[in-house]
């Protein structure tokens, strides 16, 4: 049939109708997608169909309907996510950090550790005054408050980024499914010559979800199927299949899950050491190094604290402060029994006799020796100075703690002490702190018992020589090996994390604008513009009328040649 | 450039986000009229800031301190001012007797306030704050003087006695009792026996060292050291006759009374000093003892001890001796003269104290000065900034309002 045949023209003109009808169906498509972010517009390729042996054009065909979009920006897109969602958890995480020193607002450590020095000092004033003792000791228990809290607030916070890694686990294993279906139905439209447009955005959209949670390494093969790995390779998305990210408890720290790649046979790998980027990446390092880095420096100045007090504490006298018996807080486990006590220095260790006149009566003098004497040694070399176990004995209990027992009439105190063996074992301690902040604590005697709080030496009650030296360790170095101040070992912690939220505050704001840059370009390509669309519209509309104005002058010219 | 609707619209909700996050930073700083309200709006700046509060905490401790120690420091002026009134009273009443005119009633009238006035300063070293005792050094708890029993049992030496009569004689035999105060280790030896009357002995002041020109044995020896510094005299009481026998006792030859030393007055104290910081690092003294105001320092030439020299000058009046009053007064002027040295130390540390107040005040007044610049907010500079985000805020708004709005759409009829 020659192309110039009236019903040639017809089917020409039909045709036409279709094509603008497809692409007016495409605008509004597009229209109805303005605000879809992860949408690609589409657009309708038509084709001037080749004429048949004739030399005149033989209308339009409609080639296919295409997805405008640059892979390679898509792609980048995509990757670029890993890095957001990384400095956007890791800003938020800072300042929540941030918030539980809450330093700046004035209710934080330094200002407990203000007044617990601060009332050393005003005792120091008065020793023999018993509201500043109780005043001392209330502004000591705000500073283990304040100790202990800051640890809780850190562990508990560790425990709730372990519950945002479990739900963000549980997100990637969502998407991963979403992806290998989507998978699925692309290839059954591939296959089936329709175009998987829209399946394609959705696809896309998971896979930047679950870039921004963790970072994945992706492709699409031939059979248009996208295979995704995380971790180092461990493949979460094989072509139809999707494989298992599992939060499960690890086996170093309880209550902690470890990320474990399940494959379907079951195997299980340990991925948490090599998930670095994304949302998950974050959250793990926040939780196993970050808060931990915080843990640790706020336990070595609590233990240094606690140290420094003691020893102090454990040299001096209070007030009519004598002992009939103490025992150690610390108790040595077995093994340690055997070897030398660590911390021990060379000197003398001095225990004071105290007669009914609250005098010192007599004063032993048991000289120690660092890195050789075991905490037995120590013991006999007190039996043995004092030499008579009717008036003074020591001994190690079965649980290693250390006992110094009155067996006559004298009491007894604690004298000058130049080896820490007293503070060490923790005779008369003012701090008790076995492990770090965590139960750092005012020694319950003291609460108790206020007028044993040390101020002075050889129960002379003006003596204010040890509430002095107290208040003096506000400004003495005393942290890493004695070169800085518990003020600026603390200040050292707070600049660092200040500065590590300025960082990540820049990052996140200059990952914001590459993602933007990135964004705005492919929106630049693959978004629509309503003008644009309105315009087609206009035209598809014009078009549609100009082809139906066609065919019925075909039909005309048809009647025409059929009435003739 | 293609523009389509989804990069105008992030355009301007990431536009206008900006300036809304800009408006609620300024806001929060005009609010709070700090400029840093977290750790991360200036890291250094807010650390240094937590270094100038514990300064400011510090000072506050200080001035708490000081204010109260001032409270100790008036008491103890006070104390001190009642002593050298005291001691003023008793020279004018010593001036008065030590003239021939003055007669034994007179004298023995003085010497009863001599006695209150004695009573008043015995009172006043044992001054009380609450209930620290504020004279007594370290041992605060402790009432640093405290009177002397007069009377003391004698102890019987027996060991000078020649070898064969050691053990026949009965130490218990011989009770003595030595009546009055003194400082010296004084030893009574019988040098030529016999019964009181006959007997003769002589006198150490220096527990048996040099010994004084014998005397006949009476029942009440005058234990007495003419050449002594503080001429104090102690009596001893002796039996004349055995308490079982109704005899004359004997006293053999090389038989001692021992004085144990038994000064009016003991101090109970000691000798330390009651620190407290004014400034970093710097201890300031706050007390004197009752040894430094009532007792002779060995090392002192002129120092007295107050109380030995009232009860010498007490018995001196009783036993109308007007030529002891005259030598006490000298004693006075220089009792005097230590009270007053006392007073001065006070006042040192009162000056020491107010002048350190002062500088602590300027260091605070500095330290807010500083902290205020550090972290309080610039606010005309915050006000302009404000004015400016406000007028960006609104400029962007009216400008994303006319790109958003206007349409195809509008202009197709």
């Amino acid at each position: 049939m020659s192309t110039n045949s009236l019903f040639a023209q017809l089917d020409m003109g039909k045709r036409a109708l279709m094509a603008q009808q497809s692409g007016m169906s495409t605008a509004g498509h597009n229209i109805a997608n303005v605000d879809n972010e992860n949408y690609s517009r589409q657009r309708v390729d038509l084709e001037a169909q080749h004429p048949f042996r004739s030399r005149f054009g033989a209308g339009v065909d409609i080639q296919q309907v295409q997805r405008v979009a640059d892979r390679f920006l898509d792609k980048r897109l995509i990757a670029e996510q890993s890095r957001g969602g990384s400095v956007e958890v890791r800003e938020k995480g800072l300042k929540r950090l941030e918030a539980l020193f809450a330093e700046v607002e004035g209710f934080g450590l330094r200002n407990a550790l203000n007044d617990f020095w601060g009332a050393w000092g005003r005792l120091a004033a008065q020793p023999e005054t018993e509201i500043l003792r109780q005043n001392l000791i209330d502004s000591a228990k705000r500073l283990a408050n304040r100790v202990n809290g800051m640890h809780r607030d850190f562990v508990q916070m560790r425990q709730e980024l372990n519950g945002r890694i479990s739900e963000r686990v549980e997100r990637v294993n969502q998407l991963a499914g979403r992806v290998a279906s989507l998978n699925v139905r692309i290839q059954q439209v591939d296959r089936g010559k329709g175009e998987a447009n829209d399946l394609r955005d959705q696809r896309e959209a998971a896979l930047k979800e679950m870039s921004k949670l963790v970072h994945i390494d992706w492709f699409e093969n031939k059979d248009h199927l996208v295979m995704v790995s995380i971790g180092n390779g461990f493949p979460l998305v094989n072509g139809r299949h999707a494989n298992k990210l599992a939060a499960s408890f690890a086996s170093d720290e309880a209550g902690m899950f470890s990320l474990r790649g399940i494959d379907p046979k079951g195997i299980s790998r340990d991925l948490t050491p090599n998930i670095h980027s994304g949302e998950l990446g974050e959250y793990v390092d926040l939780r196993d190094h970050v808060v931990p880095h915080f843990i640790s420096k706020l336990d070595e100045m609590a233990s240094e604290v606690a140290f420094r007090v003691n020893r102090l504490q454990n040299s001096g006298t209070g007030l009519d402060a004598t002992f009939k018996q103490v025992t150690s807080s610390f108790a040595l486990k077995p093994d340690a029994l055997t070897k030398p006590l660590p911390f021990l220095k060379d000197g003398k260790f001095r225990i004071n006799l105290v007669g009914h006149d609250h005098q010192i009566a007599e004063t032993y003098e048991i000289g120690l020796h660092a890195g050789k004497d075991t905490v037995q040694d120590v013991v006999d070399r007190i039996n043995k100075t004092v030499a008579n176990p009717k008036l003074l004995q020591a001994k190690v209990n079965s649980d290693g703690s250390v006992t110094i027992q009155s067996t006559g009439p004298y009491d007894f105190v604690l004298g000058q002490d130049d080896t820490d063996f007293s503070a060490i074992m923790g005779f008369n301690n003012f701090f008790e702190s076995l492990d770090g902040a965590k139960d750092f604590r005012v020694n319950p005697k003291l609460v108790e018992r206020p007028n044993l709080i040390s101020t002075g030496k050889n129960l002379l009650p003006g003596d204010n020589s040890t509430a002095l030296a107290m208040n003096q360790l506000q400004f003495q170095p005393t942290m890493e090996g004695g070169t800085i101040t518990f003020d600026d070992f603390y200040n050292g912690m707070l600049s660092e994390l200040g500065l590590m939220i300025n960082r990540s505050h820049e990052e996140s704001r200059n990952q914001q604008l590459i993602l933007d840059q990135f964004q705005k370009l492919r929106n630049e390509i693959s978004s629509v513009n309503m003008d644009e669309e309105v315009a087609d519209m206009v035209q598809h509309q014009r078009g549609f009328e100009a082809s139906a104005k066609f065919v019925k002058s075909v039909d005309e010219m048809t009647k025409t040649v059929i009435d003739m | 450039m293609r523009v389509t609707d989804l990069t105008k619209q992030t355009a301007v909700v990431r536009n206008v986000q900006n300036n809304a996050d800009r408006l609620q930073n300024l806001q929060e700083t005009m609010a709070s009229g700090r400029r840093i309200n977290k750790l991360s709006d200036d890291p250094v700046g807010a650390t240094q800031a937590l270094d100038y509060r514990t300064k400011l905490s510090f000072y506050n401790m200080l001035k708490g301190i000081t204010q109260q120690t001032f409270t100790w420091l008036d008491r103890s002026e006070a104390e001190l001012s009642h002593v050298g009134d005291l001691l003023s009273r008793v020279k004018t009443l010593a001036l008065a007797q030590a003239n021939d005119s003055s007669d034994s009633n007179s004298r023995r009238v003085t010497g009863e306030e001599v006695q209150n006035i004695y009573d008043a300063l015995v009172q006043a070293g044992n001054a009380k704050l609450g209930k620290v005792y504020i004279f007594s050094g370290s041992k605060t708890l402790t009432q640093p003087l405290v009177e002397g029993d007069s009377v003391q049992p004698a102890e019987v030496d027996t060991k000078n006695l020649e070898s064969d009569l050691k053990f026949l004689v009965d130490p218990a035999q011989f009770q003595g009792r030595f009546i009055g105060f003194s400082e010296h280790p004084y030893v009574v030896r019988i040098v030529k026996e016999g019964a009181v009357g006959h007997a003769q002995f002589e006198v150490s002041d220096d527990g048996g060292k040099n010994w004084s020109r014998p005397k006949t044995l009476l029942p009440d020896v005058e234990v007495f050291n003419e050449e002594g510094a503080s001429s104090d005299k102690v009596m001893l009481k002796l039996q004349e006759h055995s308490d079982k026998l109704g005899e004359p006792l004997v006293y053999p030859k090389g038989l001692e009374f021992r004085f144990e030393p038994n000064p009016p007055v003991h101090y109970q104290g000691n000798d330390d000093r009651r620190m407290i910081p004014t400034s970093e690092g710097v201890l300031q003294p706050i007390n004197v003892t009752a040894r430094d105001i009532f007792f002779r320092e060995p090392d002192k030439p002129k120092s007295v001890n107050i109380f030995d020299m009232l009860t010498s000058l007490k018995r001196a009046l009783d036993e109308n001796d007007g030529k002891v009053v005259e030598q006490r007064l000298q004693d006075l002027d220089d009792a005097f003269e230590q009270v007053l040295n006392q007073r001065a130390t006070i006042g040192a540390a009162r000056k020491e104290l107010n002048d350190q107040l002062d500088k602590v005040r300027d260091r605070e007044f500095n330290n807010t000065k500083q902290l205020s610049e550090l972290e309080d907010m610039n606010f005309p500079a915050a006000v302009t900034e404000m004015n400016m985000a406000d007028v960006r805020n609104k400029a962007s708004l009216d400008t994303s309002a006319r790109m958003i709005q206007p349409s195809l759409l509008n202009f197709l009829r």
